[in-house]
């Protein structure tokens, strides 16, 4: 199987990856998982709470290509985001840009899956209403 | 007709690897092509199709992982890929074994890598005692959905495991 450019881009230059301060009331972190594969992704954000922008968000992943890829480009779509811009990412948006092919797949949920864990873990944090449903998939 | 009926044996995730093996070779004989050589060709193509399918079902019967990844899917207890999840205390563990795996990969220590070898072998042996009475025991006739669900989370978490030991083996080098 042939991966496309820009997953090779990201997959070999990965955006964003790193660790944000999880003790802080500002970081939400969302940890997912592809059992099937033996993935573990780790997504963070950390939200400016006046504005409710995503001023920043890292991530962690072992994984294949696609989900290392997947999790980039997640990060950088969410900087500058608003937490609602932010939960509208769906994960064939992913799929598109970056071309996975149906087998990969998976690999784009599971970062949607990250979004969204990661925002609800910031709104429950700091008891503000969640928006962010429970993983849908 | 599943893998297990096609060698006559009971469904099971652990079975006689002894027994399995002789009826491998005994169907992988009766089955040769070189004793079909001047028979009509639906015999021989019936034959080619049952000595593929030996070898297929011995393959995946034979190894543990596998075996356990086919009467899961026999029982219809593993959910469509995505579905299927993993407690998120175990998915921390494995993220922080992993994160310190690759640290060792940048910055190999002895003493750090024994280390995580140990956790991992530790995490293995609870795991595995955890479930082993209910892959030894396991009847085919009378599974509750209980035992299988446990299995299953064990199956996943073994994906995990599998997949560090993998990463792990690649420092045996050092």
């Amino acid at each position: 199987m042939a991966y496309s450019d820009k997953v090779l881009d990201h997959f070999k230059n990965p955006k964003n990856v790193g660790t944000l301060d999880k003790s802080k009331n500002t970081v939400g972190t969302g940890l997912v998982g592809a059992p099937e594969c033996g993935d573990v992704m780790r997504l963070q954000i950390e939200v400016d709470p006046s504005s409710n922008t995503i001023l920043d968000a890292k991530f962690k992943t072992f994984g294949c290509g696609s989900a290392i890829a997947s999790s980039s480009l997640a990060t950088e779509w969410l900087k500058g985001k608003s937490i609602d811009q932010a939960l509208t990412i769906d994960n064939m948006d992913i799929v598109e840009e970056l071309a996975l092919p149906p087998v990969k797949i998976h690999c784009s949920v599971l970062a949607e899956d990250a979004i969204k864990a990661a925002i609800r873990d910031y709104q429950v944090k700091n008891g503000i209403e969640v928006t962010a449903e429970a993983s849908s998939h | 007709m599943n893998y297990f009926d096609f060698f006559q044996i009971p469904v099971a995730f652990v079975l006689d690897e002894a027994l399995l093996k002789r009826k491998f070779y005994a169907n992988s004989k009766q089955y040769h092509p070189d004793f079909f050589a001047t028979t009509s060709p639906e015999e021989q193509a019936h034959a080619l199709h049952l000595s593929t399918l030996n070898n297929e079902a011995y393959r995946t019967l034979a190894d543990p992982d596998s075996r356990m990844q086919y009467v899961l899917n026999l029982k219809e207890v593993l959910a469509e890929e995505g579905q299927n999840e993993v407690p998120s205390d175990f998915l921390a563990e494995m993220m922080e074994l992993n994160e310190a795996l690759m640290e060792l990969e940048f910055d190999f220590e002895e003493e750090m890598l024994k280390k995580v070898s140990l956790q991992v072998d530790e995490l293995e042996k609870g795991l595995y005692e955890e479930v082993a009475p209910l892959l030894i025991g396991y009847d085919d006739q009378q599974a509750t959905p209980e035992a299988l669900s446990a299995i299953k989370d064990y199956y996943f978490k073994r994906k995990y495991l599998l997949r560090i030991r993998e990463n792990l083996s690649k420092f045996a080098t050092h």
